[in-house]
């Protein structure tokens, strides 16, 4: 990595944490040469931060496919269009482009018995 | 309409029955057969008593009942609600759709409901019990519903179970006072004021879906939610059998169920069965679905599926 960073430069600082696990990519296939924070598709066209979803969907097509139908990623809003739209999550506001894979959560608390919750009282 | 008729009827019965019983028996032995009645009245106003069946209220009568609800909101809960009477749209049928490819367990719709529907605290109660199932099989005698630890862990998958809102409803065929029917949209739904409490409705579901209350629900007043209906979230009194409602006083004014908009991965879809281009109907024409005890013949309206 000589000649990309120093120790001393605080680029290299912001990016010391960043673990890269995300199969075979490097920085570059994703972040633009020259401009690091500008993304950029497989064809060398720039793209603007929210639009990740056509980003990632070059890869992940199956995912990107029923993100589209709304059967993948969270949302709020309305089933019906007519009376409001949905706000829809994009794939870096859950996945960190990173390591995308997600990692094990805490779940909610669990059921409680009715009976044993009475007797407590 | 019948309304009317049929209150004045109960009441006069009421009167005549207790004219009679008063001749017969002298006043003592009146005053100690109605002690019970005297007794109950206390926590149980006339009016309610006499309450007709939700489906055979009129507007007027309909108007007194939510704001008596609403009142007794206030004095027993300290909460100031707003409850609506959301009736069915035409040219909708509500479907679920719950992808188990992308569910993590996490709980937050089961969470998302207990607020949502004003659930009793002390128990956590909620219409969704999320399973715990070795991969492999849908085995629920293998799974289990009280899992605590992180999500998702090896070897297991996910199962988020509510009412199917069958469209062949078992809980509603045994119902003996008729509390319980189905709504032109599908969704099944309970007369908390008519449901005499006989819980045979929770035994004949075979997905567990109904919930009993053995206590007064208790939520502190700033928890309550105050975005209520008759038939679905307003706070169910003791003694009375309550289910899902697809969150029927959001999705009948078009917007999502509260546990859809809980949850984190995407793996819930809600809409209209009848609409050929909603997220729905794409969900059960492009992707592996199945229903829940098929082989049972309830014909849910709530689909699970897989990815590839």
């Amino acid at each position: 990595m000589a000649g990309l960073t120093t120790q001393e430069s605080p680029s290299h600082r912001v990016h010391e944490n960043i673990e890269l696990l995300h199969g075979q990519l490097q920085c570059l296939a994703c972040h633009d040469r020259d401009d690091r924070s500008q993304l950029h598709l497989a064809d060398g066209t720039k793209l603007a931060a929210p639009q990740t979803m056509l980003l990632c969907g070059q890869c992940h097509g199956p995912q990107k496919r029923d993100y589209d139908h709304g059967s993948h990623g969270g949302m709020t809003g309305h089933w019906d269009g007519a009376r409001g739209g949905q706000s829809r999550n994009h794939c870096v506001l859950c996945h960190n482009p990173h390591a995308p894979a997600i990692k094990p959560v805490t779940p909610m608390p669990g059921p409680v018995d009715a009976r044993r919750a009475s007797n407590e009282h | 309409m019948s309304t009317d008729a049929t209150k004045t009827t109960r009441r006069k019965h009421l009167k005549v029955l207790g004219g009679a019983a008063g001749a017969s028996l002298g006043a003592a032995g009146f005053l100690r057969a109605v002690a019970p009645l005297v007794e109950w009245a206390d926590d149980l106003d006339m009016d309610a008593f006499l309450q007709n069946h939700y489906r055979e209220l009129d507007e007027d009568s309909l108007r007194e009942v939510l704001a008596r609800h609403e009142q007794s909101a206030k004095d027993e809960y300290g909460a100031d609600v707003s409850i609506r009477d959301v009736r069915p749209e035409a040219g909708v049928s509500f479907g679920y759709a719950l992808n188990l490819s992308i569910c993590i367990g996490c709980r937050r719709c089961a969470d998302a409901c207990h607020k949502e529907n004003n659930h009793d605290r002390a128990t956590n109660q909620s219409y969704i019990r999320v399973f715990e199932m070795e991969a492999g099989a849908i085995d629920f005698s293998q799974g289990t519903a009280s899992y605590d630890h992180a999500v998702p862990a090896p070897g297991k998958f996910y199962m988020p179970v509510q009412c199917q809102q069958c469209d062949n409803p078992p809980c509603v065929k045994v119902c003996p006072v008729e509390a319980t029917w189905k709504e032109d949209d599908g969704i099944v739904v309970v007369d908390y004021d008519w449901c005499i409490g006989c819980r045979y409705c929770e035994a004949a579901c075979p997905y567990h879906a109904r919930r009993f209350n053995w206590t007064k629900p208790e939520i502190p007043a700033d928890e309550v939610n105050g975005d209520q209906a008759y038939l679905s979230n307003r706070i169910r009194p003791q003694g009375v059998v309550e289910k899902c409602t697809f969150c029927l006083h959001r999705t009948r004014e078009g917007r999502l169920p509260a546990c859809l908009e809980a949850c984190p991965t995407g793996a819930r879809v809600f809409g209209n069965l009848l609409d050929p281009d909603s997220q729905l109907r794409w969900i059960i024409e492009n992707k592996r679905v199945f229903v829940l005890k098929e082989e049972l013949g309830t014909q849910p309206k709530f689909f699970y599926f897989f990815d590839e």
